[in-house]
């Protein structure tokens, strides 16, 4: 070889390179500035393919899609001296690179000063309501949503100067406090003790009921047939004696007669002792025969 | 379809063949500039030689050499292009970072690298978070308080664990709105948020009760509308309870109210089978007091009408001879009960003076 093929293929191999430094890809999901000796220079790439720069161009990525941002959870004062503790996120987006250099360098120093704002817009809005309203939605349950959209409004004006977009901040928790919890609990544990209690009375309550029905029923049910028997009895005296006194009405002295006969002789036992005298009717003949 | 599709719009597919004919002409401009670059740099190397050798028969050969590795290399690197896309994934086509195409399952080509490349996402298999615990392969599962315990309407707390499934449905959204890497996470936040919405607006007896569908129902409705207001391309396919309970510190106290309720029912049940017992045994006594009646009525009214006649036929038999009939009736009764009695005939004139002497302690005494 000789050297003007080693020239040749130096030459072909430095054109490779360049051509390399000149061309770059974005991404469809990312946002590009080209950068000369640390200046931005033109206008931010937002358009997917295959894009030229000079060599000694350098770029800086951004992403384009919608990114999410986790706060650490912050203690807020409610409208009604409630503290909670807020756990939000925020969703957002770069739409201006150029101004997100310019003002943070990075996504990560922009999310930061993001976090700030939504931060102190979160116990701004909440500040101005009540813990109801935050947990519950308020009285007609819209009160939370509302809520969150403000946030999102006021927060988004303030971030739109840093170049991205809050789309969304979401309140993801509103606990209270240990202490607060502790109280909830007490109450919640008063208020179980009082319905098992009111559990426990209703069923003593029916039971009684039940137990009384019953028996007042059983005892109804006992006069009425103790009336009816009565009645029976007294109906069957009164006939029987009806019938006894039409038969001994015909001549009372022969019933009296007959009837004490009947009686001796039932009353009269076995080895009865009875002692008699000799004047008695049945010893009429006994000493004499006249 | 996808294979067919790139074929048919690849001029490259016959490339390895067409090299050696030297048909550049149907590359695409990218290609064709990359292919030139080769030439040249070649054609340097072995232009140059040739002037000075002039139709070198070594020359010739390393030519038809070089055109041979750079037809194999290109066969390699085309080759490169080809995936498979599995049955349950759907791949998009990035041609210079820029969406091209999406592709289906089966056996796919793409532009090799660097001009295009592929993401494969699973769409059609059902992903799985669940809230409140983590479940791990190992079957252990794992609390977490924090994102369990909630407020209720009623400012109660309760302890709710749940599972939401999900899948993709729109691999672009996916891919190109928001950040797939931490779609499980923004699916996570959507949950958490739109469960303490619902669960907020709900009194804890009925978390507990019959409300649970619709609270599964309402947080499935608000995980989805956060999540389209993302343009996330994830669809919530599920959500379901696995787990709503008093938190642990309060269990005690709900599970007394759940057992005073029993006992509430207990006592119920207690009473009914004492009110069983009792009403029919009073109607059983009812039944034989009145029968008992009945009974008595019949025999008393009977004996009346039988010994109304025997005295009726006595008195009948009577009024023709009294006389005689009244001793005969006495004689007879006087011998029947006398016969049987112990008898002590004592004269009236002594009877107060011998009475307190007889032996009369051991049964009765009549004086006649």
């Amino acid at each position: 070889m000789d050297i003007k093929q080693i020239i040749t293929g130096a030459l072909i191999a430095v054109v490779i390179i360049v051509v390399g430094r000149c061309a770059f890809i974005v991404d469809q999901r990312d946002q590009v500035l080209v950068m000369q000796f640390g200046n931005i220079t033109g206008a931010p790439i937002t358009e997917a393919g295959l894009h030229w720069k000079m060599p000694w161009h350098n770029v800086v990525v951004f992403d384009k899609r919608l990114l999410s941002s986790d706060d650490m959870p912050n203690e807020v004062i409610t409208k009604d001296k409630k503290k909670i503790i807020v756990d939000s996120f925020t969703r957002w987006k770069i739409i201006d690179s150029l101004k997100v250099f310019q003002v943070a360098k990075t996504r990560e120093r922009v999310e930061s000063r993001m976090q700030d704002v939504v931060r102190g817009k979160v116990r701004e809005v909440l500040g101005q309501h009540t813990l109801h309203e935050i947990v519950s939605g308020g009285d007609d349950g819209s009160k939370r949503a509302n809520l969150m959209i403000d946030i999102t409004k006021i927060a988004n004006e303030e971030a739109s100067s840093l170049g991205i977009e809050v789309v969304d901040v979401r309140i993801k928790r509103a606990d209270l406090p240990e202490e607060n919890s502790e109280s909830v609990f007490r109450r919640m544990k008063a208020e179980r003790q009082r319905i098992a209690k009111q559990y426990r009375s209703e069923g003593e309550e029916a039971a009684k009921e039940i137990m009384a029905t019953a028996d007042k029923e059983s005892k109804f049910l006992l006069a009425d047939a103790y009336k009816e028997s009565e009645i029976l009895r007294g109906n069957a005296d009164a006939k029987a004696t009806k019938i006894y006194a039409k038969a001994h009405e015909q001549d009372p002295k022969f019933y009296a007669f007959v009837r004490s006969l009947d009686a001796y002789k039932t009353s009269m036992a076995t080895q009865s002792r009875v002692v008699l005298s000799p004047n008695s009717e049945f010893f009429r003949y006994f000493e004499s025969s006249k | 379809m996808p294979w067919n599709q790139n074929q048919d719009n690849n001029p490259w597919g016959n490339k390895p063949n067409g090299s050696s004919g030297g048909g550049n002409k149907q590359t695409p401009p990218d290609l064709d500039e990359m292919m030139k670059k080769l030439n040249d740099r070649f054609g340097g190397f072995f232009g140059g030689g040739n002037n000075g050798n002039n139709k070198n028969g070594g020359g010739e050969l390393s030519k038809g050499f070089i055109i041979t590795a750079m037809s194999i290399a290109a066969a390699i690197w085309m080759a490169s292009g080809v995936y498979i896309v599995a049955a349950d994934e759907e791949a998009v086509v990035l041609r210079f970072g820029q969406h091209a195409s999406t592709s289906s399952p089966g056996l796919n080509w793409h532009f090799p690298y660097p001009i295009e490349t592929i993401e494969k996402i699973p769409t059609l298999s059902v992903q799985r978070l669940t809230v409140g615990f983590r479940s791990f392969d190992d079957g252990r599962t794992r609390k977490m308080d924090q994102e369990a315990l909630m407020l209720t309407k009623d400012e109660n707390i309760v302890d709710i664990s749940f599972v939401v499934q999900y899948k993709i449905r729109e691999i672009e959204k996916y891919l190109f709105e928001i950040d797939a890497a931490e779609a499980i996470n923004t699916v996570r936040d959507a949950a958490e948020s739109s469960i303490r919405e619902v669960i907020g607006a709900t009194l804890i007896d009925d978390v507990m009760t019959d409300k649970k569908a619709e609270v599964e129902i309402e947080t499935q409705k608000g995980i989805q509308a956060i999540l389209d207001s993302y343009n996330a391309g994830i669809e919530i396919t599920t959500v379901k309870l696995s787990d709503v309970q008093p938190p642990e510190r309060v269990s005690k106290e709900f599970k007394d109210v759940a057992s005073a309720r029993e006992d509430k029912e207990r006592a119920k049940n207690e009473a009914e089978t004492y009110a069983n017992s009792i009403i029919p045994n009073a109607r059983g006594e009812a039944k034989k007091m009145i029968l008992e009646a009945e009974a008595y009525a019949k025999e008393v009214e009977d004996r009346a009408l039988g010994e109304a006649d025997r005295f009726n036929s006595l008195y009948q038999a009577y009024k023709t001879a009294p006389e005689v009939t009244r001793k005969r009736l006495y004689l007879e009764t006087m011998e029947d009960v006398l016969a049987k009695a112990d008898k002590v005939i004592v004269d009236a004139s002594v009877a107060k003076q011998v009475l307190p002497y007889l032996p009369l302690d051991r049964s009765k005494v009549e004086v006649k």
